[in-house]
């Protein structure tokens, strides 16, 4: 029995350390836990594996060698085990970072095999000789670094501490994803062809999606990033649930060295080339505009890591204050942001058996003079937003047996989105709450009844919207592992792994409009303000204030199985459950749903170095709260519109009474959704062709069902869905009903070829090619905009996605100077044209809003580039090193639309461009760290 | 190797209704929503096609039978059809209040045809969708049929094909003739003549209120002598304020199948017999995909003067 082997295994081990101590062999800083075999079982999400096999100058397994595993972030100290009857060895729940590896055995020499590199949820495999030729000597092997995890079969990148530090971006994790294959980066990225909303964000194993929109919710130090993990597929069970990919944020562990690490950078656009925006997608290009953005960003980063207790209790501690001012063309006052980060974690083994994490980031910002979209906004006019957020985890690892883990983890998060043209009503609890006047910031006007300018209308006086949103999760997960298990009559090993999830979930949020009354303006000419008129106006009583909740369970059981060593099934099933209520508490989204998995990774040539695999999996959208708060009832909120000169001062009967709404939900909610879902195939082939160099090719085809999507039913429309001519209740006033049809679709294909060379010998490198095709009906997973065109079938096109040719590249070098050293970084981004999605004016809806033909069919944007370059040079002090680092960012540059407004076309033919590149920008760095 | 660890095997049946019982519940997906698209094929007279044309070189008066004459065809399904309300098939209502019509509150509905975005305030309100092959249909119906050339915002008539487009594309910011709606191309005509000498087409009501017992009752609006549309609203649609123009482009009133009355008027065809859908529920209907005809039989004045 291994259990008993084991045992046997332990008492070996202590004889042997006595005997080395005896012996003067410089001793490995081993507590007792370490000793006793104390691997605990990886989290997939948090940790990595070392394992593999030693075998002698015949290929024979060699059995009873002692295995150490060091390295700094390693709590708990040194680990050590015997390899077992078959040679093999197995060093689980090791933080990511760099480790040495030992192997020592009486008679045959002593080999070293520094610099392995952990990965957050991979297996580095190594395969040791040793050979009695040696005895008696200690030897160094630098030569093997395995590239390759042939029991893996996720599209995975991780990009390691060595790649974050040096490769240049803007230094935000959002924007370092796009260094992989299948990430469209941004804010939120599109991940495999998904919506931005459907990706799972987590941090240390913590999930902090956004309850509501499945967006990201948090933003955090950069430097105190150890590696990140960036899942575009084909992962197992024990992941989210989602239709797009994971980013998985492992922050720094911490040592028994104290570090502390801190940098301040700017970074400007001022002295930039001022360019002409060009854009060209139907021929004719945009006049040359005055270019006079703004963008200047600084960031002042601190972080302390170090022992509370030795070997026993590490802490890190870091923060980040941000703050940035980015202008878009034409606006007077810039965006002003201001966040200030802050994450602790303790990491805590007490004894072998028990480990526990506590972490908690919180991060207040503000926001002001969020208005950007109008050229034209006063500054008087603008808006403020205050944000931020907690989230918490508590998390037990206990390790009952040597081969068993139990991890339970509690979270909490909460999050807040407070905007309003008043400053002085953040704080929630009081609600709408005008300043004192000694209160006041800026030039806001509370008495004057806001005005918001459209079509290029003056705008004056203060913003007229407020809204109070706090998005809540409380989360209990535990996950039982159970590696190396072996089932009777069954040849081989199981890796198997169960755990259950709840989610609760609440969204609570208030809307109203300070003094309960504005305006909206227009230039009948646009630019004109000679030809300014009122366009409307509305009186508004009460707030409204609305609360969403859900809950989801989730259940999963999955299988790594080696028949054997070359060849390896993975398998699994996930259960979901998912219940998001609205604030009428109907269930809008009411499911369980299964999401099976089966992979297969063959080694081919069983020497570690090509892998291949595929398989299949679905997955499943379980939804968020934004999706049920889409059927919201409002109340409490009643609005009385009036009309202006535009309109001949025409009101209909409805305007001069408040809509307060009715009481009853009229929008459709039944109970015979389906979760929307992926089925998704992919192959995998790849080689390390020589040390650290990997080749490889994949193909991914990802068809995904059932998206949803809103529609209504009240308003009746004509044949071509330009107008409307009746409505089913007399009310001029849409209902929405929520569907996950069939024909509400995306198919998503996309080939990669690639290279990668890890960090290693002072260089690192990777390039990517990708062909995509992305075409469906809808890509938004979660919108109140109508995702079809009203009483029309769904049009089958090109989605936003669908950016034919990708090409990615980063390159990064250290040069040695010694005693100091100068690293040089690269990075390379080019995406062939998006394609455009024309609407067309619908006067049921009162402007562009109508989708006629197939979704992006009507055009494509030119390609665009992007290009980073960096240098950076370390200074040596006495008590550490200075760096300086100096970085130009979106060096190739020639202002290329990047996302246009398909749904606005302005007066003088032409679009209405939403992005651009972005601008060159030039960055400086100083960072001192010991 | 020794057994360890030893978890309980799943048979080989379990696994089977297992994955059976996934790829099921994937496979049998219905939403069961209680709106349901009714299709069906729609027929208006040859008298609503037909156009006493005076010939002003000749000085005489003579029928011309032109499809491009089918004014915008209305559809909407109603709880009933009342014979007793005006002088032609009408929806029931709903209570009448301080003398106000009463509100049909119509299940759904659609069209056949729908008001295009004018190029030029002369096609105002005139221009109905499917109805013309290309602009040289377009131009020389109203110059030479209609006898209303249609004219710029100088006065001067639209004679180039080149031009009228090049104004639309000036005006909607389009590219490509296939935004222009009113361009049907020969085969994209909505309606043809059948073997009767009428003229069908076929129709979708999206999105209906399914309720059993539900009538589908329509009419079409028939042009006045300039050819105009009692049921096209020219405030409304989309804005135009640049160079010598200011208008806008027209759309329908909205509120047609609520109040039919209000547009109905002498001269349009209206369904006499409407069509009743018994199946007991939504899913009954979508079970039999049922498609049927409706008949614009019933001319508004022509027929009373006939009795």
């Amino acid at each position: 029995m291994l259990r008993g082997l084991r045992r046997e295994k332990k008492m070996k081990l202590f004889t042997m350390v006595r005997t080395l101590a005896l012996m003067g062999v410089p001793m490995l800083a081993v507590s007792a836990g370490s000793v006793i075999l104390g691997s605990s079982v990886a989290y997939a999400q948090t940790t990595g594996t070392i394992k593999g096999e030693v075998i002698d100058d015949s290929g024979i397994e060699v059995p009873g060698v002692l295995m150490t595993v060091d390295g700094p972030n390693l709590i708990g100290g040194a680990q050590q085990e015997y390899t077992d009857d078959a040679g093999r060895f197995l060093f689980t729940n090791l933080p990511p970072g760099l480790y040495t590896v030992t192997a020592e055995k009486a008679g045959f020499g002593k080999k070293r095999y520094a610099n392995q590199q952990v990965l957050i949820g991979k297996n580095t495999i190594l395969t040791i000789e040793m050979s009695v030729q040696e005895a008696g000597a200690e030897m160094d092997v630098i030569a093997d670094r395995p590239a390759i995890d042939t029991e893996s079969a996720s599209r995975t990148t991780v990009l390691t501490k060595e790649f974050l530090e040096r490769v240049p971006n803007s230094r935000s994790y959002q924007d370092a994803v796009g260094a992989t294959a299948g990430v469209l980066a941004g804010g939120n990225p599109n991940m495999g062809g998904a919506s931005s909303n459907e990706n799972t964000y987590m941090m240390d194993g913590v999930n902090v999606t956004d309850p509501v929109t499945g967006t990201f919710s948090l933003n955090f130090n950069y430097d105190a990033m150890e590696q990140l993990e960036v899942i575009t597929g084909a992962f197992d069970p024990e992941y989210a649930s989602n239709l797009g990919g994971i980013i998985n944020l492992v922050t720094r562990t911490g040592s028994n060295q104290l570090e502390f690490d801190t940098s301040v950078y700017y970074e400007t656009a001022a002295w930039a080339p001022k360019m002409d925006a060009r854009f060209a997608a139907d021929g004719a290009d945009l006049a040359p505009t005055d270019f006079d953005s703004q963008f200047s960003t600084m960031s002042f980063n601190g972080l302390i890591s170090g022992p509370v207790v030795r070997d026993k209790a590490f802490l890190v501690v870091s923060y980040t204050m941000e703050r940035s001012l980015i202008a878009r063309v034409g606006i007077d006052l810039p965006r002003d942001y201001e966040g200030h980060y802050v994450y602790a974690k303790l990491t805590m083994q007490p004894t072998a058996a028990n480990r526990f994490t506590v972490l908690s980031q919180i991060q207040p910002t503000t926001v002001d003079n969020t208005s950007q979209s109008n050229r034209f906004v006063k500054p008087e006019a603008q808006s403020r937003q205050a944000q931020g957020g907690i989230v918490a985890s508590a998390q037990w690892d206990w390790f009952p047996a040597t081969d068993v883990t139990v991890e339970s983890k509690l979270t909490v998060q909460q999050n807040y989105i407070e905007a309003g043209g008043v400053p002085c009503t953040h704080n929630k609890r009081l609600g709408y709450n005008p300043c004192e006047p000694d209160e006041l910031e800026n030039t806001y006007d509370y008495a004057t009844p806001g005005r918001l300018g459209i079509n290029n209308a003056y705008n004056s006086g203060n913003f007229y919207y407020y809204s109070f949103d706090d998005r809540t999760r409380w989360r209990a997960e535990s996950k039982v592992s159970a590696l190396d298990q072996q089932i009777p009559f069954l040849t081989g090993d199981h890796d198997f792994k169960a755990g259950v999830e709840v989610d609760v979930l609440r969204w609570d949020r208030t809307v109203g409009y300070t003094n309960n009354i504005y305006y909206a303006d227009w230039n009948r000419q646009p630019y004109d303000p000679s030809s300014f008129q009122n366009y409307y106006w509305v009186e508004a009583s009460g707030e409204s204030d609305v609360v969403a909740g859900g809950e989801h369970y989730g259940v999963f059981l999955q299988d790594v199985y080696q028949p054997i060593d070359n060849l390896t099934f993975r398998y699994g099933l996930r259960w979901d459950r998912s219940i998001m209520r609205n604030n009428f508490n109907e269930a809008v989204v009411n499911f369980g749903v299964f999401g099976p998995r089966f992979y297969v990774i063959w080694d081919p040539f069983g020497d570690g170095k090509t892998k291949v695999s595929g398989g299949y999996g679905r997955f499943n959208g379980i939804g968020n709260l934004g999706i049920a708060a889409d059927l919201n009832q409002s109340n409490g909120l009643g609005t009385k519109l009036f009309l202006g000169e535009p309109w001949n001062n025409y009101t209909n009967s409805t305007s001069f009474n408040y809509s307060l709404n009715p009481p009853d939900n009229t929008n459709t909610v039944h109970d015979a959704l389906t979760a929307p879902h992926s089925d998704e195939f992919s192959f995998v082939g790849e080689r390390q062709v020589i040390q650290d160099l990997v080749f490889g090719l994949s193909f991914t085809s990802k068809f995904t069902r059932n998206v949803y999507v809103f529609d209504e039913t009240n308003i009746i429309w004509d044949e071509k869905g330009y107008g409307f001519i009746g409505t089913g209740d007399g009310q001029v006033e849409n209902r929405y009903r929520l569907r996950t049809p069939s024909l509400s679709r995306r198919d998503y294909y996309q080939t990669d070829t690639y290279i990668r060379r890890n960090f290693a010998d002072r260089w690192l490198a990777q390039a990517t090619y990708s062909y995509v095709v992305s075409r469906g009906t809808v890509l938004d997973g979660n919108s109140t905009a109508l995702a079809v065109a009203p009483q029309a079938e769904f049009a089958y096109g090109n989605l936003d996605t669908d950016i034919r040719h990708q090409v990615k590249a980063q390159l990064a070098w250290d040069i040695p100077n010694d005693p100091w050293t100068t690293r040089l970084g690269a990075s390379l981004e080019y995406y062939s044209g998006y394609p455009i999605t024309r609407y067309y004016f619908s006067a049921g809806y009162g402007g562009s809003a109508l989708l006629r033909e197939p979704v992006g069919n009507y055009a494509r944007l030119e390609p665009t580039y992007y290009a980073n370059l960096s240098i950076s040079q370390a200074i040596k002090v006495p008590k550490g090193q200075f760096r300086v680092e100096a970085a130009l960012l979106n060096a190739i540059n020639a202002r290329q639309a990047a996302t246009v407004n398909g749904t606005y076309l302005y007066a003088q033919n032409r679009w209405s461009i939403l992005y651009r590149q972005n601008l060159m920008t030039g960055r400086i760095g100083v960072s001192y760290d010991f | 190797m020794s057994p360890r660890g030893v978890l309980p095997d799943m048979t080989s049946a379990t696994r089977a209704a297992l994955l059976l019982a996934v790829v099921a519940q994937a496979c049998t997906y219905d939403e069961h929503l209680p709106q349901v698209d009714v299709k069906g094929t729609v027929i208006v007279p040859r008298a609503a096609a037909t156009r006493m044309i005076l010939d002003e070189r000749t000085g005489v008066e003579a029928e011309v039978v032109d499809a491009r004459f089918i004014g915008p065809v209305y559809l909407g399904a109603y709880s009933d059809i009342r014979y007793d309300i005006e002088a032609y098939p009408h929806p029931a209502t709903g209570p009448i209040i301080g003398g106000e019509l009463g509100n049909t509150y119509p299940y759904g509905g659609g069209t056949v045809g729908v008001f295009d975005f004018a190029c030029y305030t002369s096609t105002l309100c005139k221009v109905v969708t499917g109805r013309y092959a290309d602009y040289s249909s377009l131009l020389s119906f109203f110059s030479d049929t209609l006898g209303q050339p249609i004219v710029d915002e100088q006065g001067a008539e639209v004679q180039s094909p080149d031009y009228f487009r090049t104004s639309c594309y000036d005006l909607f910011e389009y590219t490509e003739d296939n935004e222009l709606l009113f361009l049907a191309g020969e085969d994209g005509l909505d309606f043809k003549e059948n073997a009767d000498g009428d003229f069908e087409a076929e129709f979708t009501m999206w999105r209906v209120n399914y309720h059993a017992g539900m009538k589908v009752w329509g009419w079409m609006d028939a042009p006045d002598s300039e050819f105009d549309f009692t049921t096209c609203d020219p405030t409304n649609g989309q804005q135009f304020n640049q160079y010598s123009a200011s208008f806008t482009t027209g759309s329908s009133h909205i509120d047609l199948l609520n109040f039919p009355s209000n547009y109905i008027d002498l001269g349009d065809f209206v369904v006499s017999e409407p069509f009743e859908l018994t199946y007991e529920d939504a899913d009954a209907f979508r079970d039999a995909a049922p498609t049927f005809t409706l008949v614009y039989d019933f001319q508004v004045g022509v027929e009373e003067e006939e009795e």
